[in-house]
């Protein structure tokens, strides 16, 4: 079986004040090429933190992270064949789209003429070659989404990650969203990691799905086997979510 | 580091300078007007003393051209920070001696411009310092060097410290020039404040200014020295800069960032 991420035994603490907390513990996940695996988790489960680390933009206190075969930290040439959306991504505000592609097409190394055909391309793929000379400031939600996901595409990812990626959008966009998902999945074959708050969009678009919880993977499986279980996605996840509260209290 | 992606920062760094209206002002308005001030001292003041006013231009001219210089590649970073672009940026790929060597260079490029227009406008004033076209040189380069050394160590700061403290990026140069004793010799001040003015960056910059207006001429020595000073602050400065965005990752400072 062939992986396109391995996490082997993460674990990472965070101090606040004169507490410690433990964002992740002792986490392990392989995702295999070519799936769209689905992290769900109730807010401060540690979904972020895991793709932050994934991405390097937060370092692991142990433990290791493989992508392609390749260690993330010693290997950063790796980084470059994966590309991480998320549906909070912010670019400067005078920037228009156009040069928000341009920019990270010229950074991704693209030759001019790459440059111009991929730009091109995605935003004939994602519907955006009428706000291309719209600033970054004016986009609608759904039109920075979209303006995310060409930008995320620009160096063709073997590895796409997705942090939330319908949070706060309307739900004709959400679905426009989610059917390019699949769509990037079977016409690009790239391995998709989806975290989302919503039940049934990784029951539509996950193969797989694990249930994340005070950095912990409390359970794993195909959503049906996940839905024998315990009767519906969204009752499991209201449970944990009480669950948490209860301990808090 | 990999030149496509320094060259990709500093193409983003000038369609942001053109398109935000607030930074051209702030890039060129500040220093046209400040030589503009003291360019008309200068000329009240021949008829009193000749060499106050010179020196105060002279001083305004690398004051100046060092807080361009500085800023403008800090507040590149800042802006990157309040636009929340910054993840973004180190998710293509980019990395930490990418990012802040376009910074420079693109702070360098401004700077030098608007080093010319002030030293233009200033030529109407006094042309006589411009009989040293040489020294002028000199300064100039040691003054990059020392404002591109403080850049990196405030974008340490700004990394390492977030949104919060990002207020560093504008005014730390302040602090510097002040305890460099730009108008006056070091030995004016409190024998305390001496010591800590003998390890500013651009105390003996100032000092070979206002040589260059006294007695025509920087001097070896403080060339030297002013060498060896801005040159330690570039060397101290990157190990710091790496230090702090080590810590930014460990402690998830850079995730918040953006």
């Amino acid at each position: 079986m062939e992986y396109s991420i391995e996490i082997k035994n993460i674990s990472k603490r965070f101090r606040q004040g004169k507490h410690q907390i433990h964002a992740i513990r002792n986490l392990s996940l392989k995702i295999k090429k070519g799936e769209i695996f689905g992290l769900l988790g109730p807010n401060g489960a540690g979904k972020s933190t895991l793709l932050n680390i994934i991405t390097t933009i937060i370092t692991q206190d142990s433990g290791t992270v493989t992508l392609l075969d390749k260690n993330h930290q010693k290997e950063k040439s790796v980084l470059q064949r994966m590309s991480l959306a998320s549906g909070d991504a912010r670019f400067h505000w005078v920037l228009r789209v156009r040069d928000i592609l341009k920019f990270y097409s010229i950074a991704y190394g693209l030759s001019r003429q790459e440059r111009e055909k991929r730009i091109s391309e995605l935003s004939k793929f994602f519907g955006i070659t009428g706000i291309m000379e719209r600033r970054f400031d004016g986009l609608s939600t759904g039109e920075r989404m979209r303006l995310v996901f060409a930008k995320s595409l620009l160096n063709n990812p073997e590895i796409l990650l997705l942090d939330e990626p319908t949070l706060g959008l309307d739900p004709d966009i959400a679905i426009k969203i989610r059917s390019e998902i699949l769509r990037m999945n079977k016409e690009m074959g790239m391995t998709i990691l989806l975290t989302s708050h919503y039940m049934h969009e990784v029951e539509q678009l996950c193969s797989r799905i694990a249930f994340i919880r005070k950095g912990k993977i409390v359970d794993l499986g195909t959503a049906v086997d996940i839905k024998k279980k315990y009767g519906n996605l969204e009752k499991y996840f209201v449970k944990m979510v009480q669950e948490d509260e209860t301990e808090q209290d | 580091m990999k030149l496509n992606r320094i060259k990709a920062l500093i193409y983003r760094d000038f369609l942001i300078l053109t398109r935000a209206k607030w930074r051209i002002v702030e890039t060129i308005y500040f220093p046209v007007t400040t030589i503009l001030i003291w360019g008309f001292f200068a000329l009240y003041s021949e008829t009193i003393a000749v060499q106050a006013g010179l020196i105060v231009l002279i001083v305004n001219i690398f004051w100046n051209f060092a807080y361009i210089a500085q800023s403008t590649a800090n507040m590149q970073i800042m802006e990157d920070i309040w636009a929340g672009s910054l993840k973004q940026l180190f998710l293509s790929g980019i990395t930490e001696f990418d990012y802040i060597i376009a910074r420079l260079v693109t702070a360098t490029i401004m700077s030098l411009i608007v080093m010319a227009l002030i030293l233009g406008i200033s030529f109407f004033f006094t042309p006589s310092i411009f009989l040293k076209p040489g020294e002028l040189a000199i300064l100039t380069l040691v003054t990059l060097i020392g404002s591109m050394a403080l850049s990196v160590i405030i974008a340490s700061i700004n990394v390492s410290t977030g949104r919060e403290y990002g207020f560093f990026a504008w005014t730390v140069l302040q602090l510097f020039i002040l305890l460099s004793a730009p108008f006056n010799p070091v030995e004016l001040f409190p024998k305390f404040l001496q010591y800590i003015s003998y390890v500013m960056p651009f105390t003996f910059i100032f000092e070979g200014a206002r040589n260059l207006v006294l007695i025509g001429q920087i001097g070896n020595d403080i060339f030297l020295k002013s060498m060896i000073s801005v040159t330690v602050y570039f060397i101290i400065g990157w190990p710091i800069y790496y230090l702090a965005f080590k810590r930014a990752r460990r402690t998830g400072i850079l995730a918040k960032l953006s």
